[in-house]
């Protein structure tokens, strides 16, 4: 170590002179970009690093810290660390640098592979740091050890971090942090575990006001925004004097997109979302390359391609493996491995494996159904193409032909680079509750300041004081109508500081701490012992002991239910019941869906662009011959018969959640016509709405059933009578802590606690209809699930369009899809009795016709 | 029994039935009457179940436990019974039993003080222990003739003997491929009646109705 710190531009110079050895030393020529936001580090700026797929970021950031701590310590070279060594571990933790970055990740299945990327150049170096995890998986014994002394660099989850500032010993340590990380930040951006980041930063900020944040990020529409979420409102960054970039790596290598066309496109779109239709020439794709990752767009699917891969190829028994969240980690965790190795030859895997980019590279990229969008699907793209020079290939399987003009759409927007944006949350006073309840586990807090603190955050900027006052008095003693109980106190407030009332409380607040609202799951574990992963209780309710099922790829027969575990053994046979998770449907984005429309609309106008479109025109004749097919002017309307009642298919290719809204509101306005009982499906193209009795559509259309008039006041009032915001209301419920999740082994005591959350929403509306957490279940019904905006957008559009209003024969190839979807709303402005009489006098004749055969 | 007159069709107040030769009143508001006895009797009540969330740190709002004495007090006041036979789970837990809870109930007694009343312990009640001011009859099971009182309903009946029990909160889904609604019911079969859980803030039990089994749905039928 030298005997004095050189002048500061001498220590920059040399820190950096460091960093690149390094890097030559591992074979390993920096990037442009990557120098770049070394300088700005060493320059104590903040910044975003975004790249369409890319690598090296995570060294980016990483060796810029590396640079700033030698030319804040003044030590350039290895340390000695021989005599550290021979020193008991204890207190070899205590001589480490205390806690100085924070690398939070939004999965805890990237956490262990980050530290891999990290330790080297530390352990090359011989720097004086500990890097560690902490996430749920970690050991409890580390946990206990961190409480007392955080590591050096610490990779955590959102979750965590709230974890760490809900106790008071660790909380205290965070003010030494000098570095945040926020990795694949645009994951978190548009969810409420990108709100509570938010709130975790600002506690962070205030905590070491001179805090440098770096995201890292896909490319997105809208890298601005996200800065401007991880950094916090400007003017608090201005008070600090602090500067932020925007750097953009390049994209390593182009993006082909190669579509499996079927010889013959059917002319009815292939029923059932599974669409295995394709799986000759998928396996086809598999055996043609060395590596290869299959995505598919839910778990089921997952599965149900897995098994169906290995049914067609027995022998590939062993060389291929499914990777979901579900899974048990110790069976992700092994599939990672093999593939890292290069010891497999497929992983049929759902978003888990989106992320991580610098891992698990393949040869290619198979993506089953639709994309969704494109960033998504260029991120894919991206872990594929490992061979030198080589190109990043998605290879599409379409599940039916419908989604052959998704592709087609997909590639006319990444040649013109038009990608979605994520657009960050606001407002969500469920996770401020949650937040405020979090701090005063901790060290607690002063009302103002916490006030003060949280509106630094973009989300909460425009935080009012009502709804701060609100979420306080909800925090501490349930909300005003709650405060005359003596029997419900969460908080203490003594001269003005807030803390919690007592360690039982703090114990169950952390065992509820995140944002992510899961339905009850079970675990599934063999009778022998090993575990597989969990799966929604709701699913495994509906079997018997002895029924079979599929589930991490394999045939499982349940053999009993106790204390939250399906205990199974292994079972033959091919027919069983495929699990099913809730949730978690992405929609069409609206780039996509613009797309999309102008596909057709070139196809109206009988111009067939690309292999996918000219494969499809057999359907599209059959479209066009029994109805029309819609372009970026029209709206189509098909009416139809059919023995389950009066279908009415609507197309605004908007995606399902702007679908299920404005399935909402159209029915409501038929409804309002006359009495009537609908049953709406939507899917990404249009919406179905099945009657019993025939709706005027006719007359409805004259009367404005497509106005934009009234739309918010109208919609407000559709969701209350389909019960939309009941459905939302769950996901608050959980968030501000009125549901516990259940856990396996969980003792009679909890139960007792437990009640849905429609119990909640009932009794909410009942006894206490003022309650914020109502309202914000409507404005998020509104502006997330149905994306209002969006729907307004379209409203506005089908206003002004061309109404093809058409009586086919028969469901027409683009309703097919909509017809075989099950996902339905209900809707009716019929009195209670009518329903009955009717469900009754059904199940009587089905009763009736049973007893005659 | 076939299984389409497992479903009542018609909107009424009250439906007689027989068990043990007895005729018994299901009524709409989810209690059973014996007129020959002048007895009402009604199922899980899970008194101060609010208090009990709030006690847990759950905050749930007032509410329910009024709502479900006024209820209860709209039945006595229909039927004019000589004696209230609760069938269990008459609070939710011990954390129930607030000064609040307490102070309703005992205004419910008093004003019903012509009324004998009896409780048949449930589940709920094992750890609880009801204030003596309540003067309220406590057994682990009660008759009614020579039908048993429970709270938990038995799997199998012994051949002759005649039970009513609650418990289960049993619930039936009318459904089709339009709809689904789902309503508290009573459960009849030839040895035994069930009676739903009592009242707003209650969960239930899905059943199937089956061949020796009555579902008999409530609800409020002119609810739009």
């Amino acid at each position: 170590m030298p005997d004095e710190k050189p002048c500061s531009s001498k220590a920059r110079a040399k820190a950096l002179r460091a960093i690149v050895q390094w890097m030559q030393s591992v074979d390993r020529r920096p990037f442009p970009f990557q120098r770049k936001v070394w300088k700005a580090i060493l320059n104590g700026d903040s910044g975003i690093l975004h790249s369409p797929t890319g690598t090296g970021k995570t060294l980016a950031v990483w060796m810029g810290w590396v640079a700033k701590w030698m030319q804040q310590s003044g030590t350039f070279g290895p340390q000695d660390r021989e005599s550290k060594a021979k020193l008991p571990k204890r207190k070899q933790r205590a001589k480490m640098e205390p806690i100085r970055v924070l690398w939070l990740t939004p999965l805890r299945a990237l956490a262990a592979d980050t530290r891999l990327a990290l330790v080297e150049p530390v352990e090359d170096l011989k720097l004086p740091w500990s890097i560690e995890l902490r996430t749920s998986d970690t050991a409890s014994s580390l946990k206990a050890k961190q409480r007392e002394r955080l590591p050096t660099c610490l990779i955590t989850t959102p979750e965590s971090l709230s974890l760490l500032i809900s106790y008071p010993e660790t909380h205290r340590q965070l003010s030494s942090v000098q570095m945040v990380v926020l990795d694949e930040w645009h994951e978190l951006l548009s969810s409420k575990r990108g709100v509570q980041a938010e709130l975790g930063l600002a506690r962070l900020r205030r905590l070491n006001p001179g805090l440098q944040t770096w995201c890292l990020s896909a490319t997105i529409g809208n890298v601005e925004e996200a800065l401007a979420a991880a950094l916090g409102s400007k003017e608090s960054n201005l008070q600090r004097g602090h500067q932020s970039c925007i750097v953009r790596a390049p994209a390593r290598r182009k993006t082909t997109i190669r579509s499996l066309i079927p010889e013959h496109v059917d002319r009815f779109p292939w029923a059932g979302h599974m669409g295995l239709k394709s799986l000759p020439a998928v396996v086809e794709a598999i055996e043609s390359a060395n590596s290869s990752l299959v995505f598919t767009n839910t778990r089921s699917q997952a599965e149900k391609w897995y098994s169906a891969i290995l049914h067609a190829k027995p022998q590939w028994a062993g060389e291929i493996g499914v990777h979901h969240g579900s899974l048990d980690r110790k069976k992700r965790t092994w599939v990672e491995n093999q593939l890292d190795a290069g010891k497999l030859k497929a992983v049929v895997c759902t978003s888990s494996l989106d992320l991580g980019v610098d891992f698990f590279p393949v040869d290619q990229v198979l993506q089953v159904g639709s994309p969704k969008g494109i960033a998504r699907l260029l991120q894919r793209a991206g872990r594929s193409g490992h061979f030198p020079g080589g190109k990043s290939q998605v290879v599409f399987a379409p599940t039916h032909a419908l989604e052959l003009v998704e592709i087609a759409a997909a590639r006319k927007a990444i040649q013109e680079k038009s990608i979605e944006s994520r657009i960050p949350l606001a407002d969500c006073l469920d996770v401020l509750a949650q937040h405020v309840i979090t701090v005063a586990c901790g060290e607690g807090f002063e009302a103002e300041e916490l006030k003060a603190e949280a509106r630094t955050t973009r989300a909460f900027a425009k935080l009012e004081d009502e709804q701060w006052n609100w979420v306080l008095k909800f925090a501490a003693s349930g909300g005003e109508s709650l405060k005359a109980y003596p029997d419900f106190q969460r908080l203490i407030c003594e001269e003005g500081h807030y803390r919690i009332a007592d360690t039982k409380v703090a114990k169950t607040h952390r065992m509820g701490i995140g944002t992510i609202a899961s339905d009850p799951e079970v675990q599934v574990q063999f009778l022998k012992g090993g575990k597989l992963g969990t799966i929604e209780e709701r699913f495994i309710s509906k079997l018997k002991p002895g029924e079979n099922f599929t589930f991490a790829g394999r045939t499982l027969k349940l053999v009993i239910m106790r204390d939250m575990t399906a205990w199974v053994r292994r079972a033959r046979g091919a027919v069983t019941a495929l699990p099913r998770w809730h949730g978690g449907r992405l929609p069409l984005s609206t780039q996509l869906a613009e797309g999309v429309r102008q596909q057709l609309g070139m196809a109206r106008r009988d111009t067939l662009q690309g292999p996918e479109m000219k494969a499809m025109r057999p359907l599209l004749q059959l479209q066009a011959r029994w109805s029309a097919i819609p372009d970026e002017h029209s709206l189509l309307i098909e009416k139809v018969k059919t023995r389950d009642g009066f279908h009415t298919f609507i197309f605004p290719f908007e995606g399902r959640l702007a679908h299920e809204g404005l399935a909402a509101i159209l029915a409501w306005r038929l409804s309002r016509q006359s009495p009537i009982t609908f049953a709406s499906t939507v899917n990404d193209y249009g919406i179905e709405l099945l009657s019993p009795v025939e709706p005027d559509i006719e007359k409805a259309l004259d009367e404005g059933l497509l106005s934009t008039n009234n739309l918010l006041e109208q919609l407000e009032k559709s969701m209350n009578a389909a019960e939309l915001d009941k459905r939302q209301f769950r996901d608050i419920a959980q968030v501000a802590g009125l549901i516990r999740p259940g856990f396996p082994g969980q003792g009679k005591s909890i139960k007792q606690i437990q009640a849905s959350s429609s119990m909640f929403f009932d009794v909410f509306t009942q006894y206490d209809p003022d309650n914020l957490l109502l309202r914000q279940a409507r404005a998020e019904v509104l502006s997330q699930q149905l994306e209002f905006e969006r729907i307004a957008e379209a409203m506005n559009r089908m206003q002004r369009s061309q109404v093809l209003l058409c009586y086919p024969p028969k469901p027409t190839p683009l309703a097919f899809p909509i017809l075989v979807d099950r996902l339905r709303m209900k809707m009716s402005s019929e009195k209670l009795s009518t329903r009955i009489e009717r469900l009754t006098s059904q199940l009587e004749a089905a009763a009736t016709r049973s007893e005659s055969s | 029994m076939p299984m389409e007159s497992a479903l009542v069709t018609q909107a009424k107040t009250s439906i007689p039935v027989e068990l043990a030769d007895r005729s018994l009143c299901l009524r709409a508001d989810g209690t059973v009457w014996c007129a020959e006895f002048e007895t009402l009797l009604v199922g899980d009540l899970h008194l101060g179940k609010e208090s009990s969330f709030r006690a847990a740190g759950v905050p749930v709002p007032d509410g329910a436990t009024q709502t479900t004495l006024q209820l209860l007090q709209a039945a006595i006041d229909s039927c004019r019974p000589r004696k209230l036979i609760l069938l269990g789970d008459l609070l939710h837990d011990r954390a129930a039993l607030s000064d609040e809870t307490s102070r309703m109930f005992q205004e419910f007694c008093a004003q019903n003080s012509k009324c004998s009343m009896t409780l048949v312990l449930g589940n709920h009640d094992q750890n609880v222990d009801i204030p003596t001011a309540w003067a309220l009859e406590i057994h682990d099971r009660a008759q009614l003739d020579e039908i048993e009182l429970k709270h938990a309903p038995r799997e199998s009946i012994p051949t002759g003997s005649f039970e009513i029990a609650a418990h289960w909160h049993p619930v039936v889904a009318l459904q089709s491929r339009l709809e689904k609604l789902r309503f508290r019911c009573f459960v009849l079969s030839a040895q035994q009646l069930i009676v739903p859980a009592f009242g707003p803030f209650k969960g239930g039990l899905e059943l199937q109705p089956s061949s020796d089994k009555q579902l008999i749905p409530i609800g409020d039928y002119n609810r739009e």
